[in-house]
C-alpha cells in the first residue's frame, strides 16, 4: 500500500520536472529569438538566467516547506511569461518586472508562512478591517500624478507610487474568510459594501467589480443560497440603476463613454476617451489571428496602456489566438487547483480563504480580458501575472502565497493523521 | 464542510467559465469579424507590411490587368515600387470603387480588403523561403476579380452625365458580381486629390429609399400570408387616407388606376394598392417578411463590406400612412442598391439569395491556388412557387407595365421600376431591378440614379442596353 503511494508520487514527481523542464526550454528559446534580433548581450544572459531561475524556483522553495508543486510550475510560469512580454518591448522594464516577481515570490513565501503557522486569526482581523480602511482612504489625501487618468487609486511619494486597492485584496480575502467561516453574513455584506463605497468614490469600478465578485462568491460558497446571491445581485441593480438616474452627467458621464465604446468602438474612434483603444486591441489580435505574428514581429505598442491593461492584447498579437486560449487554460487550472486546495482543507476558515483566492484571480481574469476582447465594456484592471507594475504583480502572487499556505497546512494535518494511523495500525499488531 | 464542498464544485464550474468564456468570444470574433479589422485604415500593421511585401497584380475574371507594381531603381540603386492601374482609362474609373487606390480613398475596396492575398499574409514558410533566395523580394498573391472591365466601361458610358447613383450587375446563380459601379467614380491614376463625394462606394454604402422596387418585397409578403391576394380586385382613386392625422399615400402623378387585379396594380406600380396591402398585412408580418429577405442583417460577406439594410429605426411597430408608405417602398426603409440587386436575384434563383462575390481566385507566385471560387448560398427567402410567381408578376412590369422600355426582343426580361421620393430633393431616384429569366444569361442587376427622375423612363432604358449587351445580341 504505502509502497504504491511512493511510486505514484514518484511518476507524478517525474512528470512534474517534464512540465519545468517545458517551460525552461520555452523560455529559453523565446530569449535566444529575441536575442537574434537585438544581439545584446543581456537578452543572451536573460536566455540562461530565465529558466535558471525557474528550474530553482522550482526545486528549492518547496524545501522550505511543502508545496504545491504543480501550482509553483504554473506560476513561475506565468511570472515569467509576464517578463518575457515587457522584455520584448523594452528591456528595462523587463528586467524591473523580474526584480518585481522576484519581490513576489518572497511575498509569498511570507503569506505561506502566515497562514501555515498562524492557528488563530480571531485576534488579527481587528486589525485588517484597520488595515484596509485605512489604505483606501490613503488615495484621498496623497494624490499621485496618475490621478487624472479616470480613477484615482494610486498614491505616490516622490517616485514611489503604489496602488493601495491591489495590497488591500490581500486582507479582504482574510476579512471574508473569517466572517463567512463564523457565518457572519450580515458583517460580510456591510463590510463588502463599506469596501465597494470607498473604491466607488475613487472611480475605480474595476477595483469594485473585482471585490464585489468575489465577495458573492465567497458568499455563495459559504452559504450555497441561490436566493440569497439571487436578492443582492438584484439589490445591485436596482442601486447602481438608481445611482446612475441621479449621477448621470456627473460621476456616469465616463461610465457612459465607455459603454458607447464597447457597443461600437468605431463609431468613437476619433473622439477623446473613445473607441481608439479598443480598436487598436481588435486589430492588434486580428493581425496576430490564430498563430501570431511572431515574437519580435508584433506592433502592439500602438495600443495606449498596451504595457499593463493590455498587456493580453499583446500576447494575442505575437503568440496567435491559439496559444492565448492555452494560456487562459493555464489561468482556469490554476483557479481549478485552488477550489481543489479548498475542498482538502479541513477548516472552513482555511476552506473559504482558499477558494477565494481562486475566486479574486478568476473575477480579474474575466474582467481584463473580456474587456479586451470586447466581451464585456472595458475596465482597466490589470492581467494577473503579465501586467506591467510592482504592486499588482505583489498582490498577485501574494494570493498565490495563501493558496500555498493552504495546500501546505492540509499536507502538515495529512501527514500527523498518516502517523497517527500507522501508529495504530502497528498498536493492533 | 459538506454543503461547502458542493457549492464549492459549483463555484469552480463559474471560475473556469469565467476565464475561459472572454478569449472564446475574442475568437468567434476573430472568426467573424478579423477580416474587418485587418483591413481596417486604421491599421497600422497592414501599412508597415505593404512597405516590405511587393502586392500582387488584380486582374478582371477575363484577365484584364487592373492592378500591378511596377518596379524600378532610382538613381541610387533603391528599389521603387509604383502601383499602376489598368490601361485603359475609362477601365481604370470604372472600377476604381471595386479596386480602390494605394490611398485607400475607397474604404474597404479590394487593395484593401484583401490584402491578406495581395500581400501574402497567407504565403506559408517554404514559399517565403523560396522567394526571398530566388529574387530576394517577397511578392504578394495575384487576385482575379470576378467583375468583367468590359462591361463596367460599357455601363460608364451608359450612365447618364452629373448625375450620382450606382449600378450593380450580378449572376443570380453563383452570387458573381459582374459590376459593382458607383457614380461619380474618377480616374486612380491622375487624380490628385479625390473627395468623399466621389470616393464614396454607393453600391455598397449608399442607404436609401428604394422606392417601389420595394414591391417585390411587400408583394411576397402578400402572397405568402394572405389567402387568395392574387384573385382580389383594388380600387384605386389615386390615393389613400391613413391614421388619425389623415395623411395620405398618393399614387404617381396622383393618378388614378381605377379596379386593378394585384397583378396589374404591381405592373403599374400602383401605391394605393401596395399601401392598402401594408395596411393589412401589419407591421408584424411585412417586418418579418423584409427580415427574410436580409434587411436588418449584420452582413459578413467573405469578399466585400455592404451596409446594413433596415426596415425602419427602431423595433416599434409602425402604423397607419409610415406603415403604408413602407409597403410602398418609403417611409424610413434605408436599403443599398447592391442589396436590392440581392433581392432581385433570390427571385430570380427560386428563392435562393447567393452571397455577393468578388474574388474569383487568388495565386501565388508559385502557382498555388489560395482561394478556390465556390458559390456560398446566403440564406432561402422563400419557396420556389412564391418565387415563379413573383418572377411572372415581374415579367408583367416589363412587357406591358412601367418598365416596358427595359424589354429586349426575344428574351424574358423581368424587373420592376421605383421612383423613391426624397424630401430633401427636387427630383425623385430613378431605380430599376431586374433580371433575364433565362438559364443562358443569370444576370441580374440593379439601377439607381439620384436626382433623375422616374424608374421607368431613367433607369429602365440603361438595363435594357446591359441586358442587351449580356446577351450578346
Amino acid at each position: 500500500m504505502n509502497i504504491a503511494l511512493k511510486a505514484r508520487k514518484k511518476k507524478r514527481r517525474t512528470q512534474l520536472s517534464a512540465l519545468t523542464g517545458l517551460v525552461m526550454l520555452f523560455f529559453f528559446a523565446a530569449f535566444l529569438l529575441l536575442f537574434l534580433k537585438d544581439l545584446s548581450l543581456q537578452t543572451l544572459l536573460m536566455a540562461v538566467l530565465t529558466p535558471l531561475a525557474i528550474s530553482l524556483i522550482v526545486k528549492l522553495l518547496p524545501r522550505l516547506f511543502p508545496m504545491d508543486r504543480m501550482l509553483l510550475t504554473l506560476i513561475s510560469f506565468l511570472c515569467a511569461l509576464g517578463v518575457l512580454l515587457q522584455y520584448r518591448y523594452s528591456p528595462g522594464r523587463g528586467m524591473t518586472q523580474a526584480f518585481n516577481c522576484g519581490v513576489g515570490m518572497l511575498s509569498m513565501i511570507g503569506c505561506a508562512l502566515v497562514v501555515r503557522h498562524i492557528k488563530n486569526f480571531k485576534y488579527l482581523i481587528f486589525p485588517l478591517i484597520l488595515f484596509s480602511c485605512g489604505m483606501l482612504a490613503l488615495p484621498f489625501i496623497f494624490r499621485s500624478a496618475n490621478a487624472n487618468k479616470g480613477a484615482t487609486a494610486w498614491v505616490g511619494y516622490g517616485s514611489f507610487t503604489m496602488q493601495p486597492s491591489e495590497l488591500v485584496k490581500i486582507a479582504v480575502l482574510f476579512i471574508f474568510a473569517y466572517f463567512l467561516s463564523r457565518r457572519k453574513i450580515i458583517s460580510h455584506i456591510l463590510f463588502t459594501g463599506l469596501m465597494l463605497g470607498f473604491l466607488m468614490l475613487q472611480r475605480d469600478l474595476g477595483t469594485a467589480a473585482i471585490y464585489g465578485g468575489t465577495s458573492l462568491l465567497m458568499l455563495y460558497a459559504a452559504t450555497s443560497s441561490p436566493l440569497l446571491i439571487g436578492g443582492i445581485l438584484g439589490a445591485g441593480v436596482g442601486g447602481i440603476t438608481l445611482m446612475y438616474m441621479l449621477f448621470k452627467n456627473s460621476y456616469f458621464r465616463t461610465v457612459q463613454n465607455r459603454i458607447n465604446n464597447w457597443l461600437d468602438p468605431f463609431a468613437t474612434y476619433d473622439q477623446l476617451g473613445g473607441g481608439y483603444q479598443i480598436v487598436q486591441a481588435l486589430i492588434a489580435h486580428s493581425n496576430g489571428g490564430w498563430w501570431g505574428t511572431g515574437l519580435g514581429l508584433g506592433n502592439a505598442s500602438v495600443i495606449p496602456e498596451f504595457r499593463t491593461d493590455f498587456i493580453f492584447s499583446a500576447l494575442i498579437n505575437e503568440f496567435g489566438m491559439i496559444f492565448a486560449v492555452l494560456v487562459l487554460c493555464v489561468y482556469a487550472f490554476i483557479a481549478l487547483r485552488g477550489v481543489d486546495i479548498a475542498l482538502r482543507s479541513s477548516s472552513a476558515f482555511h476552506s473559504l480563504l482558499a477558494l477565494g483566492c481562486a475566486a479574486i484571480f478568476a473575477v480579474q481574469t474575466f474582467i481584463i480580458i473580456g474587456g479586451i476582447t470586447k466581451f464585456i465594456p472595458m475596465t482597466g484592471v490589470t492581467v494577473p501575472f503579465l501586467s506591467y507594475g510592482g504592486t499588482s504583480l505583489v498582490s498577485c502572487i501574494g494570493i498565490m502565497g495563501i493558496l500555498q499556505g493552504v495546500a501546505s497546512r492540509n499536507e502538515r494535518l495529512l501527514r500527523e493523521d498518516e502517523k497517527l494511523a500507522d501508529a495504530g495500525e502497528e498498536g493492533v499488531r | 464542510m459538506k454543503h461547502l464542498r458542493h457549492s464549492m464544485r459549483i463555484v469552480a464550474f463559474f471560475l473556469v467559465l469565467m476565464i475561459l468564456l472572454p478569449v472564446g468570444y475574442g475568437g468567434y470574433s476573430l472568426i467573424r469579424y478579423g477580416t474587418r479589422w485587418r483591413t481596417s485604415e486604421y491599421n497600422t500593421y497592414l501599412s508597415s507590411l505593404k512597405n516590405e511585401v511587393i502586392p500582387g497584380n488584380i486582374t478582371d475574371r477575363n484577365g484584364v490587368l487592373l492592378a500591378t507594381t511596377q518596379i524600378s531603381a532610382d538613381a541610387d540603386g533603391e528599389i521603387v515600387k509604383k502601383r499602376l492601374y489598368a490601361q485603359d482609362a475609362a477601365v481604370r474609373s470604372s472600377v476604381v470603387h471595386v479596386v480602390g487606390d494605394t490611398r485607400g480613398n475607397v474604404k474597404n475596396a479590394a487593395e484593401n480588403f484583401l490584402a491578406e492575398y495581395l500581400y501574402g499574409a497567407n504565403m506559408t514558410y517554404p514559399e517565403r523561403l523560396s522567394q526571398l533566395s530566388g529574387s530576394g523580394m517577397l511578392r504578394g498573391d495575384n487576385v482575379q476579380l470576378t467583375v468583367d472591365s468590359a462591361l463596367c466601361a460599357y455601363i460608364n458610358s451608359l450612365f447618364p452625365q452629373g448625375h450620382s447613383g450606382a449600378v450593380v450587375v450580378m449572376n443570380y446563380k453563383t452570387g458573381e458580381l459582374l459590376a459593382e459601379m458607383s457614380f461619380p467614380n474618377y480616374d486612380p491614376q491622375f487624380t490628385p486629390s479625390v473627395s468623399v463625394y466621389q470616393a464614396l462606394n454607393r453600391a455598397t454604402r449608399w442607404l436609401s429609399a428604394p422606392g417601389s422596387t420595394y414591391k417585390i418585397v411587400t408583394l411576397t409578403s402578400a402572397l405568402q400570408n394572405m389567402q387568395s391576394a392574387a384573385e382580389r380586385t383594388f380600387t384605386c382613386t389615386g390615393g389613400v387616407l391613413f391614421g388619425e392625422h389623415q395623411r395620405n399615400v398618393m399614387d404617381y402623378g396622383a393618378a388614378a388606376h381605377g379596379n386593378v387585379s394585384l397583378k396589374n396594380a404591381f405592373a403599374q406600380s400602383c401605391n394605393s394598392t401596395f399601401a392598402i396591402l401594408a395596411a393589412e398585412l401589419g407591421d408584424k408580418a411585412m417586418r418579418k417578411t423584409a427580415e427574410s429577405f436580409g434587411i436588418g442583417d449584420d452582413f459578413t460577406f467573405r469578399d466585400l463590406v455592404v451596409e446594413n439594410s433596415a426596415y425602419a429605426n427602431s423595433q416599434v411597430a409602425l402604423m397607419g400612412a409610415d406603415l403604408a408608405w413602407t409597403g410602398a417602398g418609403q417611409n424610413e426603409l434605408a436599403v443599398t442598391p447592391l442589396h436590392m440587386c440581392m433581392i432581385a436575384s433570390a427571385v430570380a434563383n427560386g428563392g435562393v439569395m447567393m452571397e455577393p462575390r468578388l474574388l474569383l481566385s487568388a495565386t501565388g507566385v508559385s502557382g498555388i491556388e489560395r482561394a478556390p471560387f465556390e458559390p456560398i448560398v446566403y440564406r432561402t427567402v422563400m419557396d420556389p412557387q412564391t418565387a415563379a410567381t413573383v418572377r411572372e408578376y415581374m415579367r408583367s412590369v416589363v412587357t406591358n407595365g412601367t418598365g416596358r422600355s427595359a424589354s429586349v426582343n426575344g428574351l424574358a426580361i423581368c424587373g420592376k421600376t421605383g421612383t423613391a421620393e426624397i424630401d430633401t430633393q427636387n427630383q425623385d431616384n430613378a431605380w430599376f431591378v431586374g433580371f433575364i429569366a433565362d438559364d443562358r444569361y443569370p444576370y441580374s442587376l440593379c439601377i439607381a440614379v439620384e436626382e433623375a427622375g422616374t424608374g421607368g423612363s431613367i433607369a429602365a432604358p440603361i438595363a435594357q442596353k446591359i441586358f442587351t449587351y449580356l446577351s450578346g445580341k
